[in-house]
């Protein structure tokens, strides 16, 4: 009987449990292809800053291709969507060079912004 | 002493190399005055007698002359950076060869530092077109 008694306990704590439901809305995760990238600012539209981005592209090895101007932006957008921004604005670049622990890099910054 | 200075002059180069052949980050970001989360309000006042008194035309034919002197400079650069790369594997290798390294690598330094002066007044031009409600034609 009391085994009994337990297992019906026990199943309606597991139910109990599986109906637990925080009703937190599905984080939707924006693509990097919908971020716009801009070196200017934004005037037209009012916008919250999120964050001053900025990122780092560096080759792998000596033979490797240079990073390039796109890779930054590509890099940019990708942090941007990350953070849920929908622009960058007043993106800059680096010079390609030498990095301290590799044979290229070239770095970018940006402020990630969300319209409002 | 003579023999000294032999030993550490391929140290030296070396380091003027690595110096001339590395990267240089990317200008810092201005000060935010115009999202809707801003900390302060951009003024007049914020700008030089010269600026103020810019027409958004002027603006706009600066901020065309940086765009194309910013793409010249960094032509020059990505031009140097083989010829850089080069006498930098030289300078690697074989230390002797790093005087005919020093010799053939480019110095992007003046490059580089109009590039910053660039991005600098750019953003200043930015902000006076966005206080004179400019428009927005420059990509």
């Amino acid at each position: 009987m009391n085994a009994k008694r337990f297992c019906l306990a026990v199943s309606m704590v597991i139910a109990l449990g599986a109906c637990v439901n925080d009703h937190a809305p599905p984080q939707v995760k924006k693509s990097p292809d919908s971020v716009i990238l801009t070196e200017n600012d934004i005037t037209d539209r009012p916008y919250q800053v999120i964050k001053d981005l900025d990122v780092n592209v560096s080759k792998p090895h000596a033979f490797a291709d240079d990073p390039t101007r796109e890779q930054v932006a590509k890099e940019l957008k990708k942090k941007a969507a990350d953070l849920n921004a929908d622009a960058v604005i007043l993106v800059r670049y680096g010079t390609l060079g030498m990095g301290l622990f590799n044979w290229g890099e070239m770095g970018g910054r940006g402020r990630a912004v969300v319209f409002k | 002493m003579q023999s000294f200075s032999n030993r550490r002059a391929p140290f030296v180069i070396l380091t003027a190399l690595l110096l001339a052949c590395c990267s240089t980050p990317a200008p810092p970001l201005p000060p935010d005055t115009t999202s809707i989360n801003r900390t302060r309000d951009l003024t007049l006042d914020d700008f030089t007698p010269e600026a103020r008194v810019m027409t958004c035309e002027q603006i706009a034919d600066e901020r065309r002359q940086i765009a194309d002197r910013m793409s010249k400079a960094n032509d020059v650069i990505a031009s140097n950076r083989s010829r850089d790369e080069a006498a930098m594997f030289a300078a690697l290798l074989i230390a002797p060869i790093a005087y005919g390294g020093m010799a053939a690598a480019g110095s992007n330094g003046p490059e580089r530092t109009e590039n910053a002066k660039l991005y600098e007044r750019r953003d200043t031009l930015i902000k006076l077109a966005t206080l004179k409600h400019c428009p927005a034609a420059i990509p």
